[in-house]
């Protein structure tokens, strides 16, 4: 089944936690060291099995560094469907 | 599609019972959202006279306008609600996670009133919300209950928690409401009136994302400031700072301030990069407001270098949307001989009320106290202040050895300091007389009124001293919540750059310093701009840090317009502003506060003045500042009662009137 997963851009990702905040499932985790700054740490895909390809992610991102990357997964476990109803 | 939802949930505590409601899009049009939303709700909601620890009193989160937008450091919410401290209006705001997870969960707030038979936690996601027992957490300290209750809670989202610690159950109510494992909303007593409610939590884990009408439009204002940021940087180290200080407080005149530099210190080294610059520039109170550098010295303050604090620093945080990043974790294993690993990398606040203005140099004894109150849930400033005043208090023999259990309370013994703010979080013996603050104290110990007894309004202020920026005095003195260090200053006037933008505000330019202690229209004018404009940012959920960048870097103005659709003019929300804050102002009178005893006490004011140090001489004319910032903001200017007239103009004649 393939599916799109999001992916970082670090050179322009601001480390603002919005897409790990956001993500319905919590697969996105603020972990990724930074080469420059070793204290600072960067989203990273921490559940990309738990991934649906959402977006939600990619549309909340203040500075558009998330794009989706489409994958093949092998091992489905489920389908969750986010609740999108925005009012 | 506005960037609000256009619910609030409603939560009786006495009942159970639990209900939504709408609310219309002219009260966003008139109040925005967070604390205009707050206010507009509690004034409604609370009558005249009700105990702040009472079943009357509501208490609210709520979250920012901007929040959950893709706009930038705009991730705070507030907790609002009639303050026990000071019997009027109460609020406070706090970053980390928790304001984006109230609109997910489909809410731009959540009130609650009156008072559970046993302790309770609230759940809240996008389809249900309920009360849940809280037996289980209940004597917990906040960070070990927030960890306990995510756990329990965790299905498919990692739920977001607002908590107390023990001190809000203990109603201390110099308490405030803790999130994300030790950040605190800590004003006003927050936590006393959670805990009064015995609401040990409200745990969130909505999902829903937050529409807006203009998305793209907001993203291209986000990317231009996150640059910027990214771009200044500032190549010293932190030991210069104690010298930049001295040539800061030496200054004769004021001159034009870019608030970049805020954002560069804050990247780096966070708000501590302010604690030796504070100590030599004039800005931190020492020795309880009584002392100057000349006694907290060089000996005192090198230990407080930020470069110090640096070297434990493991790592660096960012609250929600935040592209500056001020937040850090430091080792405090050593430091605590392994009762604690981590805390919270310590604030200036929190260095300066347990540093300077206790005469403190033990460094590893204030990150032990910060961890301690960041767990009790305690406010640092407040605390600080109380200790400073203790201390005091034993010095002229009004506090004796046999109340304190043979504790020696002297200046900068920071065993006995330690020991003092363990006994203030289990309100054992002379802790328990202190845990209500200086205002409850010193009325306990009968010398309400004495120089010694620092507050503004009841509140113990924060750390920046109003006889080095007058304007600090006055919002110290002036706003609904007294004491407060982020309402307003001289310097974040300096740096909105507000006159661009809003045709009345006025220019600050190049002046004299020696003219700011003169009261005068021009400088009413500009406090009543910046109270105007930091409740339109508390409206949207922004961060002072960010405010302070610029009225043409960080774009409220736009923002708002764009995230809701509006095509209103600076001038338009400024109008708002001062709409929030004068509602804020007649909560405190419906209540029956006279806004002239929130006036700071004369310590602060330079009465009598110092002898030492940069703020030697200098005195503030705080009374009749007081009555111009009153006339300029369209109060009555001898009792600071908003006028039938400007109640009109705001369109405020008729909630105040139904409600009164």
């Amino acid at each position: 089944m393939a599916i799109k997963i999001p992916t970082f851009d670090y050179a322009t990702c601001i480390a603002c936690n919005i897409c790990a905040d956001i993500c319905p499932l919590s697969c996105i985790d603020m972990k990724k060291k930074s080469p420059g700054n070793l204290k600072k740490v960067f989203p990273i895909l921490a559940l990309p099995d738990t991934c649906t390809g959402c977006s939600i992610c990619m549309n909340c991102c203040p500075v558009d560094s998330i794009t989706m990357k489409s994958i093949v997964l092998v091992n489905t476990k489920k389908f969750y469907k986010p609740s999108l109803d925005i009012e | 599609m506005k960037g609000y939802i256009g619910k609030i949930l409603f939560v009786n505590l006495s009942t159970g019972e639990i209900r939504s409601e709408s609310v219309p899009d002219e009260v966003y049009e008139q109040y925005l959202a967070g604390v205009g939303l707050g206010v507009h709700t509690l004034y409604q909601h609370i009558p005249p006279g009700a105990d702040p620890l009472g079943p009357d009193n509501m208490l609210g989160f709520v979250s920012g306008l901007l929040t959950g937008t893709p706009s930038v450091v705009t991730g705070r919410w507030m907790a609002v609600f009639k303050s026990p401290i000071t019997g009027g209006w109460g609020d406070s705001n706090c970053g980390g996670n928790f304001s984006p997870a109230i609109k997910q969960c489909g809410y731009d707030g959540i009130f609650v009133n009156g008072i559970s038979e046993k302790p309770v936690y609230l759940y809240v996601d996008h389809k249900i919300a309920e009360l849940r027992p809280a037996d289980h957490i209940w004597g917990l300290d906040g960070v070990d209950a927030e960890n306990l209750i995510k756990k329990e809670c965790h299905k498919t989202k990692k739920p977001v928690v607002a908590v107390i610690g023990t001190s809000g159950e203990k109603i201390s109510l110099i308490s405030g409401i803790v999130n994300d494992v030790g950040r605190i909303a800590a004003r006003s007593g927050g936590g006393a009136v959670m805990g009064s409610k015995r609401l040990k939590a409200v745990v969130l884990a909505g999902t829903k994302p937050v529409g807006c009408a203009d998305p793209k439009s907001l993203k291209v204002i986000s990317k231009e400031l996150s640059a910027k940021i990214h771009k200044a940087n500032m190549p010293v180290r932190g030991g210069i700072f104690s010298l930049m200080g001295v040539v800061m407080g030496g200054m004769k005149r004021a001159l034009p301030m870019d608030g970049m530099l805020v954002s560069m210190l804050m990247k780096r080294w966070g708000t501590i990069s302010n604690n030796t610059l504070g100590v030599t520039s004039g800005d931190s109170p020492i020795k309880n407001w009584a002392g100057s550098v000349v006694d907290y010295n060089w000996s005192y303050f090198r230990n407080l270098n930020p470069e110090k604090i640096m070297r434990i620093e493991s790592s660096k945080y960012h609250c929600y949307a935040c592209a500056i990043g001020c937040g850090g974790i430091v080792d405090i294993a050593k430091a605590t001989n392994g009762e604690f690993i981590h805390t919270h990398k310590p604030e200036y606040e929190t260095m300066m009320a347990f540093g300077g203005l206790v005469m403190n140099k033990d460094l590893n004894s204030i990150l032990y106290i910060n961890e301690l109150l960041n767990r009790a849930g305690m406010d640092c400033i407040s605390a600080g202040g109380t200790v400073a005043f203790a201390i005091e208090c034993y010095q002229n023999g009004i506090i004796t050895k046999e109340m304190t259990d043979g504790l020696d309370l002297n200046w900068g013994n920071s065993q006995t300091i330690v020991a003092l703010v363990k006994m203030m979080i289990a309100r054992e013996g002379i802790g328990d007389l202190l845990a209500d603050g200086v205002k409850v104290a010193s009325r306990k110990l009968g010398v309400s009124g004495k120089p010694f007894a620092v507050t503004a309004g009841g509140q113990e202020p924060g750390m920046h001293d109003s006889r080095m920026d007058p304007a600090i005095g006055i919002h110290y003195s002036v706003d609904p919540t007294p004491g407060r260090h982020t309402i307003g200053s001289g310097q974040y006037y300096d740096m909105l750059h507000l006159w661009e933008k809003v045709s009345w505000a006025p220019n600050s330019g190049v002046y004299l310093k020696a003219d700011e202690y003169i009261p005068n229209e021009k400088t009413a004018l500009k406090t009543v701009a910046m109270s105007c404009y930091k409740e339109l940012t508390d409206g949207a959920g922004g961060c002072l840090f960010a405010m302070v960048l610029g009225v043409n870097r960080w774009r409220l103005f736009d923002w708002l317009n764009a995230a809701t659709g509006w095509q209103k003019t600076p001038d338009e929300y400024m109008i708002i502003g001062k709409r929030i804050q004068t509602l804020r102002q007649m909560f405190g009178i419906k209540h029956g506060i006279d806004p002239m005893s929130f006036k700071m006490s004369a310590r602060m004011a330079g009465k009598p003045p110092l002898q030492a140090g940069p703020n030697k001489g200098k005195t503030v004319p705080i009374k009749e500042m007081m009555h111009s910032h009153w006339k300029a903001f369209g109060w009555d200017e001898k009792t600071g009662i908003p006028t039938r007239a400007t109640l009109m103009e705001l369109d405020l004649e008729k909630i105040t009137l139904e409600n009164q």
